[in-house]
């Protein structure tokens, strides 16, 4: 972007070249050209450094003090290096956190992802009224807040009066679920807040798609029907490459949502049972709030931001490649 | 949401503080509120406003109003300003709270919570003005010279100082349908024993079949707290602490896993309360409203949930009685629950917030406590409570809660516990049948062993 304005502005002042006296009104130009999109920039960074920057500063600090409630409430802290660090490496529970929420993220990116893509192409197949009422009902579900679709949920798996048990009886086909406990193990609950957010999520990433789908020139895809390609072969070579980018950023998106979803896990079974559904985000809140143990929940978030950020550089010059190449 | 109600808040003390230097410039000698002084009520601030939280279903509005018109009386130029808490979330609440530099001048906690608020220096101190505020001469729970109520006062001390005010307390009572019990023939009286309940849970059953999801005796598969009374019932406990400090959890020892024994003998006998969620969900009062319950274990604030309004069951169908132990002719010891008052630390207006709380200990402080159907903090109050019709029930609790109670380790980080509260994972596990009591219950205690042991 910023390559292309500065090269549109100099070639529209090539012409003016001829004349000394503007030179040097048209210097002064083009260094306000060059420096515009970073002024532009400039709001958005400031207001970016004072509402994250400065939280997450204070959290570094933080990581690296001893605070209890006593501390937060006299203000008194002691610095105590990395030992939070070194305390929560030797944890077993946050090492069981840790396997726990990379394992979610992968299942729910995957079925997000995948699931969209072939909403958008069911989207692009179907007739307007189909579409039509596809698409209101991906809004809802979009347009429902987390924690009242978490509550919703909730409910439905009910083993007493949810109206899954009951529907799941009432078909006769798998026996009887009537008092079937959903979330009595952690696979089972992991199952449903994993259904919970794919469902969510999904709407965004066919929407996203079903756009990228449009923009894709339907010659193109005649052109290769005409070459004799099936419709296999059509996705595989016309309209993946041509989704690809968006693809990469959606699920770049998804990533760093399924890694720091708390909301829905939380609302669920507050980590139950057992606490095998404690994540990451879970394993802070708990350490933090409810233990009181603020530094080291402290720790835990910054080793969240470097996970993330392992997981995600690779990621970002990847997708930065592709938009290039796009 | 705690932003939202913070500015208020910030607004209110911004008052308070301006109202509190020109109290100060009328009464040079005396800082108002800066130390919790052994205060008359001519100590505080001619004017002021106070901030008050109060938890949902604390006290009703009317004795609010009154605690509020004699404050006015004795105050005059302070408004008082209440402030109604939800219990959920409340911990985190109170941490947001009593750590910023405005915080709440008086405020409730559970029982269970205010140790974690005590030990983190979070309250005022209290102890000076121990015998003002009814509470005699010793610290000691069992001591005659100490007079709240005793788990309340355990609640209320801490390292030897007392850092807040018992409010008030309440215990789980058996809550049953007359009308069942009179169709299907049984006596209430005659239910004085485990085997005896059992035996009229299944009477029950048969006699209601026709009632989809009917349960004669109905327990949560989680109802930690019912369950906690079953243990000591059999001379087991929940953890104990050395004195080294270090904390042992005992749901292993041999009685704690009879009284767990106890609680799976009860589920079995036909609740149809969901293995893997508490009593809350769903609450136990609709389903007994709903006509699905014969009896259950509930607080006694429960049974006007659980008679409702909308007549279809009237209070002539709802009786109370005491949890039978194991043992025929007993009662079970209760959890005794509860709330406390505290000062926070931070108060600008100390001198005005121990007047408020000494309103709370004076008689008719404690006869408005007995009428919100609580059983009142002082030990004195509580074994004289009037015989009337509205105090039936509360005289049943308060006997229970004379003849034996329990309480949760006196911890700061018991409330880590809870929070993740491996008891009710065990239950779940024990009940859903994917372990036994023995592996269950060793689960859970490296749980708690853990959680309680951790370094602060």
């Amino acid at each position: 972007m910023i390559g292309s304005s500065t090269t549109a502005e100099a070639r529209r002042d090539a012409p003016g070249l001829a004349e000394a006296p503007s030179r040097r009104r048209l210097r002064a130009g083009r260094l306000l050209g060059r420096s515009l999109p970073y002024l532009a920039l400039l709001p958005a960074l400031v207001t970016f450094l004072l509402l994250l920057g400065y939280p997450v500063l204070l959290v570094v600090e933080m990581s690296l003090q001893h605070i209890g409630l006593k501390e937060l409430i006299s203000g008194t802290t002691t610095w105590v290096g990395l030992s939070n660090f070194q305390s929560i490496l030797g944890d077993k529970l946050f090492m069981a956190a840790t396997i726990r929420t990379f394992v979610f993220m992968a299942a729910n990116v995957a079925l997000t992802v995948v699931l969209g893509t072939l909403v958008a192409l069911l989207l692009d197949r179907i007739g307007r009224i189909p579409r039509l009422l596809l698409s209101i009902a991906m809004v809802l579900a979009w347009a429902m807040p987390a924690l009242t679709g978490s509550v919703v949920f909730q409910w439905l798996f009910d083993s007493k009066l949810g109206v899954v048990n009951w529907a799941l009886s009432s078909l006769g086909i798998f026996g009887s679920w009537l008092n079937h406990s959903w979330f009595d193990t952690g696979f089972s609950t992991f199952g449903i807040i994993t259904l919970l957010i794919v469902w969510q999520a999904i709407p965004f990433v066919a929407f996203s798609l079903y756009g990228g789908i449009l923009a894709i020139s339907s010659d193109l895809i005649e052109a290769a029907k005409v070459d004799g390609a099936n419709e296999r072969q059509v996705f595989r070579h016309v309209t993946l490459p041509g989704i690809r980018p968006l693809l990469m950023m959606l699920a770049f998106l998804s990533i760093i949502w399924d890694f720091k979803v708390f909301t829905q896990v939380f609302t669920i079974r507050q980590g139950g049972p057992d606490g095998q559904t404690i994540t990451l985000s879970i394993f802070t809140y708990f350490t933090g709030l409810s233990q009181g143990r603020f530094g080291i929940a402290a720790a835990v978030s910054v080793v969240m931001i470097l996970l993330l950020l392992i997981v995600l550089v690779p990621y970002i010059r990847r997708m930065l490649r592709t938009l290039e190449d796009g | 949401m705690i932003r939202q109600r913070l500015i208020p808040l910030v607004a209110v003390a911004t008052v308070a503080l301006a109202a509190c230097n020109s109290g100060a410039s009328t009464a040079p000698s005396q800082a108002a509120g800066s130390a919790p002084a052994t205060a008359q009520p001519s100590t505080a601030a001619s004017t002021g406003t106070l901030t008050v939280w109060l938890m949902n279903g604390s006290l009703n509005d009317n004795s609010v109003v009154q605690l509020d018109t004699d404050f006015q009386v004795s105050h005059p130029g302070w408004k008082v300003n209440y402030q109604v808490q939800q219990w959920n979330g409340i911990v985190d609440k109170l941490t947001t709270a009593l750590s910023s530099n405005t915080p709440p001048d008086v405020v409730e906690m559970g029982n269970t919570q205010a140790i974690t608020f005590e030990a983190a220096g979070a309250l005022a101190d209290l102890s000076s003005d121990r015998a003002d505020l009814g509470g005699g001469t010793s610290n000691d729970s069992s001591s005659d010279a100490q007079l709240y109520v005793a788990s309340l006062n355990s609640a209320s001390v801490y390292q030897d100082k007392m850092f807040a005010l018992p409010f008030y307390a309440g215990d789980r009572v058996l809550i049953y349908r007359k009308d069942l019990f009179a169709a299907a023939g049984i006596d209430p009286a005659s239910i004085t024993s485990k085997d005896k309940l059992i035996a009229a849970a299944k009477t029950l059953n048969q006699k209601n079949a026709s009632v989809q999801d009917f349960s004669g005796f109905y327990q949560a598969g989680q109802n930690w707290y019912s369950l906690l009374q079953m243990i000591w019932d059999r001379g087991g406990s929940l953890a104990t602490q050395g004195s080294d400090g270090k904390w042992t959890a005992n749901l292993e020892s041999a009685q704690s896993m009879q009284g767990i024994q106890d609680y799976v003998d009860y589920y079995k006998a036909g609740s149809t309360g969901p293995k893997d969620n508490d009593e809350m969900n769903p609450p136990e009062y609709d389903l007994f409203h709903q006509g699905k319950v014969g009896m259950f274990v509930g607080n006694g604030w429960e049974i006007g949930s659980a008679i409702g309004t909308d007549g279809k069951l009237t209070a002539d169908q709802v009786g109370v009685m005491a949890i039978p132990s194991a043992t025929d002719g007993k009662t079970v010891p209760v959890f005794l629950g509860g709330s406390v008052l505290g000062i926070a630390a931070k108060s600008q207006n100390q001198a005005a917030a121990l007047d408020w709380l000494k309103q709370l200990t004076a008689d008719s402080g404690q006869q408005l406590l007995i009428s919100n159907g609580w059983i009142p903090s002082l030990k004195s109050a509580a074994a004289n409570i009037p015989d009337t019709a509205d105090t039936k029930i509360l005289k049943i609790q308060a006997a229970e809660a004379a003849a034996g109670s329990g309480f949760t380790p006196n911890d700061p980080r018991w409330a880590g516990v809870e929070a993740n509260n491996p008891i009710k994972s065990m239950l779940t596990q024990i009940l859903s049948g994917q372990a036994t009591i023995a592996d269950a219950a060793k689960a859970a205690d490296d749980a708690i062993n853990a959680a309680l042991n951790a370094a602060q």
